[in-house]
């Protein structure tokens, strides 16, 4: 007998990263790990369940920069090219290797794990990773939903209301031009909500979003079913709250499943740990030591001592974390149970990356988890919107202000390192809309590619990605120069329709550089 | 509020914040970043405009840029030189809430202030004799909330059956004429207001047509 739901989130998303004039640039490889260790290694367990009859839902979040950047010809032919540099040093680890059986083993893993994803790339997916998810989504076992067209930080773009339109707006035109469907959730970026946030969703027929779970307890009124049934804004957007406990069972540094002593050590690398004569082909151009993914131990202890991971008892264990992350649930079910008047949900998002890349057995987890689900029968995994049908009234309430970051506000996105951007993308927002009306009329397709232009610049300049990362301090000078390169071709572009003398040159640089959203018509900043 | 609705609202609440953006997947992608820039981007430095920008980073800070153009000066007779700018952050009944004082005509500022669930704006200007005089006004802004709102929401239990709501909330409006002061009176008419309009909006509104109550 079913006695709760369990909805699992997956939020997926790498900011836009496109350098086509160079051969190899280090945060397109951001991407081709992710694909690699994340959405191939999690697909390939979807397809496995389907094929042994197991019912499964899964929400995932897509967002429009990395659909759009699994869709672009450019970085996929890269992305091959990655894929043929991991197999061919994986033939050399087998040589290295060969005297230890111990490590020969794990390196014919990896060869092997680099060949079924390539094999697995070009036919089942033939070739576009999103083919995949829409074989899902079609089937109704996945509900895909959109976030902000760059994942900008709404509630700091707010400011202009147009800005935040354009978004939200964006966001489903790029998701119909994926998936062909119009998008019934989002994943708002960050988790970020603000007041009169829930018009804009409705407006754009958006049915439901996720927020932390402190967005309903101090709403207003007070969520009476805490985080663990939805409620509706008064736009009768639907939020579903985000439940603490199971992710930090899944997460936490401490208590988290991907801590366990038998599972992959994430930092230890050859990348970093072999000589660089042997390893220079394989590490970027430059001489800078990065991650291979051939990782050969396993996480052991909190020494710096590690012993030889071994790939087949660590995916035992995951069957054992399923089995309690299980047990757990079905606990926390039975005491809300005695609480609530229904069946109450557990809303589990998680940052897609994390499964697989951080944590590399993270996908065998999840699979292990839809089994344990379809075997006891007792919690189902459904989707937000199967819970609106079963449940569709709920209490109206006005979310608080919130995200997901540390502390649950905007310190994150908005703090000494980074609050100068703000400046920049308010007043870029301002001039978009005078643009746009100025504008509105222009018949002229050079002026209109360079208004558009400006709109994706500006866009790109938007991703919360840049101001969290100077936050963290971690790629800062990359985020840096990202956002400056931004509000710097945007003027520069602003430069050319002032004095109406348009460079070519540049603009098509741009355009074929920073190619986010082929379909954009700078006019959606009339915000009509 | 019953006990069973504390204890799944402390539920929902227990190890909040635990994960954060801490563990952000895009921290561990960017392990490995180029450590070098390739190019140099010239950003504008200032924009010729008036803009007064006011953002809430938490429940009690804020921060503020601004930028105000020579012409805005001179139409005030002001010269930076010799008198600052005046800023004041005010309530939505215009109560001065913080204040501060800057020579600059471009600038930002972190500031504190501890007013939760209220409608703020930041006011530029300057002081002539004691009197603020007003330049520029920012955006208003709506600051966060922190606190579990339970007193007199006893009522919202039954939100769930919404066809029998405003007449729940009518018998519970009828007692607190007697009972309470009438700012809270006032404060329970208003949630009527809000509330009976969101009632209304649903049953008008075809998207919900077809829905059952639970």
């Amino acid at each position: 007998m079913i006695k709760g739901y369990w909805i699992p989130v997956l939020h997926s998303h790498l900011p836009f990263i496109k350098h086509p004039k160079h051969e190899n640039f280090l945060e397109e490889h951001w991407l081709f790990e992710a694909i690699t260790e994340c959405y191939i290694p999690l697909l390939k367990r979807l397809y496995l369940l389907e094929s042994e009859n197991v019912d499964f839902r899964l929400t995932v979040s897509i967002t429009p920069p990395l659909a759009e950047m699994l869709d672009d010809a450019h970085l996929m032919n890269k992305y091959n090219n990655y894929l043929q540099k991991a197999i061919r040093l994986g033939y050399e680890e087998i040589n290295r290797t060969k005297e230890n059986e111990e490590y020969c083993n794990i390196a014919i893993f990896y060869k092997d794990f680099f060949e079924e994803t390539k094999a697995f790339f070009e036919t089942v997916l033939e070739g576009n990773v999103l083919n995949g998810y829409r074989h899902f989504y079609e089937k109704g076992s996945i509900e895909i939903i959109t976030c902000g067209a760059t994942h900008g930080f709404l509630p700091l773009l707010c400011v202009n209301e147009t800005a935040v339109k354009v978004q939200i707006q964006l966001a489903v035109q790029a998701h119909k031009k994926h998936f062909n469907q119009h998008p019934r959730g989002i994943w708002l970026p960050e988790c970020a909500y603000y007041k009169g946030l829930d018009k804009i969703l409705n407006e754009n027929n958006i049915e439901f979003f996720i927020a932390d779970s402190h967005a309903l307890i101090y709403a207003n009124p007070t969520a009476l079913n805490g985080a663990y049934s939805p409620v509706y804004t008064p736009e009768q957007v639907a939020v579903f709250g985000r439940d603490a406990l199971s992710s930090k069972q899944v997460w936490s540094s401490k208590e988290g499943y991907p801590g366990d002593v038998n599972y992959r050590d994430f930092y230890r690398d050859i990348g970093y740990d072999l000589e660089f004569e042997y390893i220079k082909p394989y590490i970027n151009p430059d001489g800078t030591r990065v991650f291979t993914g051939y990782k050969y131990h396993k996480i052991t202890g909190e020494s710096n001592h590690k012993e030889v991971y071994n790939p087949w008892v660590a995916a035992l264990k995951t069957k054992e974390h399923a089995a309690n992350f299980h047990f757990n649930r079905e606990k926390q079910i039975a005491e809300l149970c005695e609480l609530m008047p229904r069946t109450p949900m557990i809303v589990s998002p998680y940052d897609a990356e994390l499964f697989g890349h951080w944590w590399f057995e993270g996908p065998e987890f999840l699979y292990q988890m839809f089994k344990q689900m379809h075997e006891n029968q007792v919690i189902k995994a459904i989707t937000p919107v199967e819970y609106l049908r079963m449940y569709p009234n709920n209490q109206v309430v006005e979310p608080s202000a919130s995200s997901w970051g540390d502390k649950g506000y905007y310190d994150v996105w908005l703090n000494q390192s980074n609050a100068w951007i703000y400046r920049h993308l308010h007043a870029m927002a301002d001039t978009m809309s005078a643009y746009a009306l100025k504008y509105k009329e222009c018949e002229d397709n050079d002026y209109k590619r360079v208004l558009n232009q400006m709109v994706r610049e500006l866009l790109l300049a938007q991703s919360s990605d840049w101001a969290f990362l100077m936050t963290t301090a971690t790629a800062t000078q990359y985020s840096v120069n990202r956002t400056k390169e931004h509000i710097s071709n945007f003027n520069a572009l602003k430069a050319m329709l002032d004095v109406s003398n348009l460079n070519f040159d540049i603009l098509s640089q741009l355009e074929y550089k920073n190619s986010i959203f082929d379909f954009i018509d700078y006019k959606i900043f009339l915000g009509e | 509020m019953n006990l069973e609705i504390q204890q799944i609202v402390n539920k929902s609440l227990e190890v909040e914040h635990d994960f954060s953006s801490t563990s952000h997947a895009i921290s561990t992608l960017t392990y490995e970043s180029s450590q070098e820039v390739c190019e140099e981007f010239v950003i504008p430095s200032r924009y010729y405009t008036n803009t007064l920008t006011l953002l809430a980073v938490n429940t009690e800070n804020y921060y503020v840029y601004w930028e105000i153009t020579q012409a805005m000066l001179d139409s005030f007779g002001l010269d930076l030189a010799l008198q600052a700018l005046h800023f004041q952050v005010e309530s939505k009944d215009s109560k001065v809430l913080f204040e501060f004082d800057s020579p600059f005509d471009l600038g930002e500022y972190f500031f504190t202030l501890d007013f939760e669930d209220n409608d703020i704006c930041v006011k530029m200007g300057y002081l002539k004799e004691n009197q603020f005089i007003e330049i520029l006004q920012s955006n208003k802004i709506h600051t966060f909330s922190s606190r579990i709102k339970l007193p007199d929401l006893s009522t919202e239990v039954w939100l769930e059956k919404y066809k029998n709501y405003a007449k729940i909330i009518q018998s519970n409006l009828e007692s607190m004429v007697y009972n309470e002061s009438s700012s809270s009176f006032i404060k329970s008419l208003e949630r009527l207001y809000y509330l009976n309009n969101v009632v209304e909006k649903r049953v008008s509104s075809t998207s919900l047509l077809g829905r059952k109550n639970d």
